[in-house]
């Protein structure tokens, strides 16, 4: 089980980012991290794989733990090392490196070029796009091929949980859906666990089964994915749902009111 | 037709030589994405070396080129871990200040302690000149532009066929990202510039043995740069087409222009051809394009 306690991260030593979240993701279990833009969702998941050092970011309260053990303060590769894997926003393949090639990277910390050739069986498997164009470069794909790709890699490093940050940004619905579903069978068939930051709440809803809300660096709400569905809130901001022509943006005025209601 | 010929033999073999002094460099470039100003002067250091080792083992060149290496790969892993890595999150620019800053140390201290007096380096390759149909070649030159290439091609396998290189081609693509699979980005760097230390022992032994070794040698460092500009700065294979193009180039001035306009064009030849590339293909002929897709 992956907890986190109380979390706060500041940026550049100034900057509070996320200010006490707390959640917890069981083993295979598929878990949904929800936010609008700037809500810290990305802070959080950079907090669990150890390359928030990298941005200057830093962990100066509460808890991250992974099966028991402390990730706090462990550099990215040993993170890595025990299965905790984070797929970037913005799907950021090798662009040019084949896409065979980029699965290898991910393949890294299997300690050898042989041992990573022999996994590539898994992810071809769950996308034979990938298959078809694997001597092709990674920076000539479509988005959503990019996306599988991302995917890909973290499945090719062995990891127990992988830490998918909006792997549905920019693509057509249809392929949200393809690439959800797959997510949904590696889960379903590898025991994959997955925590699943989504701005597409429509989409992540569909496949957890159990959601948090994030906003401004605090978790606002929480509970299964029929509540999260249900719940009148989350259906107006993030499932679009508002009435005809009046999609509202979370940072609506009347957004105020309703985080009271929520943390009342 | 046969000056023409022997320019253009003349141009490729030395070609080669500068495409070697390119790939420490390119190295460093792919494993790290530095730009590396001293990789001329480490070039001199490790010709030094090479000189010194040579002296000292009774002229065994296994032993000095050996010892000249693994001394190398401690100075590029110093120099990683001293003097870039504290700097590893701060703007390009002030990495490449401070290679150029070791340049200038090395080439200030190499003088110090060896003096600036010519050294010759003893040759393994057979001496003599070969001559195929009016064409001559100097033998030594020959045999160093063979080793150079064999020694390119070895890199060239190494980044395309192992682990590590294709660690180190992450890197340079996406450092974060390749952070993000578990790669060690500290490790990769200091074993970028480790091999490039190899390959500046090397480069100063195959330039050492054809033009000696003297304080001067650092200063063909400069010629990386339209080498590495016509080829792209991270691809080996550039280098080696920047390279042999530099030297043609540059043999070409030499033979035709030098007589009419009283010598020194063949030394501004290479530049010329830097601009006027630059011009038409900004990336270099074999750089990365930023990949688009519309
Ligand atoms: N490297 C960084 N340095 C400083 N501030 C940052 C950095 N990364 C993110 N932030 C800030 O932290 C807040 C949360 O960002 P992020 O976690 O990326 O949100 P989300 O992923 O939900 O869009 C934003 O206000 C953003 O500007
Ligand atoms: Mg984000």
């Amino acid at each position: 089980m992956l907890t986190l306690d109380g979390v706060e991260v500041v940026y550049n030593r100034v900057a509070l980012v996320l200010k006490g979240v707390s959640l917890r993701v069981e083993e295979g279990s598929i878990v949904a991290l929800l936010g609008a833009n700037g809500a810290g969702k990305s802070t959080v998941l950079k907090t669990i794989s150890g390359l928030l050092a990298a941005e200057r970011g830093e962990v100066v309260r509460g808890e991250v733990n992974w099966q028991g053990k402390s990730l706090l303060r462990m550099p990215a590769s040993q993170v890595v090392e025990r299965g905790v894997v984070q797929v970037l926003e913005g799907r950021r393949v090798f662009e040019h490196l084949t896409v065979e090639q980029n699965l290898l990277v991910g393949g890294y910390r299997r300690g050898s070029l042989r041992a990573a050739r022999q996994a590539l069986d898994v992810p071809y498997a769950y996308f034979p796009r990938l298959k078809e164009r694997r001597a092709q470069r990674a920076g000539l794909l479509s988005g959503g091929e990019q996306q599988m790709l991302a995917i890909s890699r973290a499945v090719m490093s062995n990891c127990k949980l992988a830490l998918l940050d909006e792997p549905s940004l920019g693509l057509a619905p249809m392929l949200v859906e393809e690439i959800f579903e797959i997510v949904q069978r590696l889960n379903a068939d590898e025991g994959l666990t997955v925590l699943l930051v989504e701005q597409n709440a429509d989409a992540a809803l569909r496949i957890a089964q159990h959601g948090y809300v994030l906003e401004d660096g605090r978790i606002v709400l929480d509970g299964t994915a029929e509540e999260l569905r249900a719940n009148q809130d989350v259906a107006e901001f993030y499932l679009g749902l508002a009435g005809v022509g009046s999609r509202r943006s979370f940072r609506d005025v009347k957004t105020y009111r309703r985080r009271k209601r929520w943390l009342g | 037709m046969t000056l023409f010929l022997q320019l253009l033999v003349n141009g490729v073999l030395i070609g080669i030589l500068y495409a070697l002094l390119a790939l420490g460099f390119v190295l460093i470039a792919k494993g790290s994405g530095v730009i590396n100003f001293a990789q001329g002067e480490l070039v001199l250091l490790g010709g030094y070396l090479v000189a010194v080792l040579l002296g000292a083992s009774g002229e065994n060149v296994f032993v000095a080129l050996g010892g000249a290496m693994a001394v190398m790969v401690i100075v590029g892993v110093v120099i990683e871990r001293g003097v870039l890595r504290p700097l590893v999150n701060e703007p390009l620019l002030s990495l490449v200040m401070a290679t150029i800053a070791i340049g200038t140390v090395i080439r200030g201290v190499v003088p110090l302690i060896w003096g600036t007096s010519t050294r010759s380096v003893t040759t393994v390759f057979p001496t003599g000149t070969l001559e195929f149909g009016g064409i001559r070649v100097q033998q030594p030159v020959l045999w160093a532009a063979a080793f150079a290439l064999l020694f390119i091609g070895a890199f060239a396998m190494f980044f395309m066929r192992s682990r590590m290189g294709l660690a180190m081609q992450a890197v340079s693509d996406d450092r974060i990202a390749s952070q993000s699979l578990g790669v060690d980005t500290r490790r990769i760097n200091a074993i970028a510039w480790g091999t490039s230390g190899v390959t500046a022992a090397f480069t100063g032994y195959v330039w050492g043995s054809v033009l000696g070794v003297d304080p001067l040698l650092g200063m063909i460092g400069i010629l990386v740069f339209p080498v590495v500009i016509l080829g792209g700065i991270d691809s080996i294979a550039g280098a080696l087409v920047g390279g042999v193009a530099v030297g043609i180039v540059e043999g070409m001035a030499g033979g035709y222009l030098d007589p009419i306009v009283g010598g020194g064009f063949s030394l501004v030849a290479p530049l010329l051809l830097l601009l006027i590339v630059l011009m038409v293909r900004p990336y270099g002929l074999f750089g990365r394009r930023e990949i688009e897709r519309v």
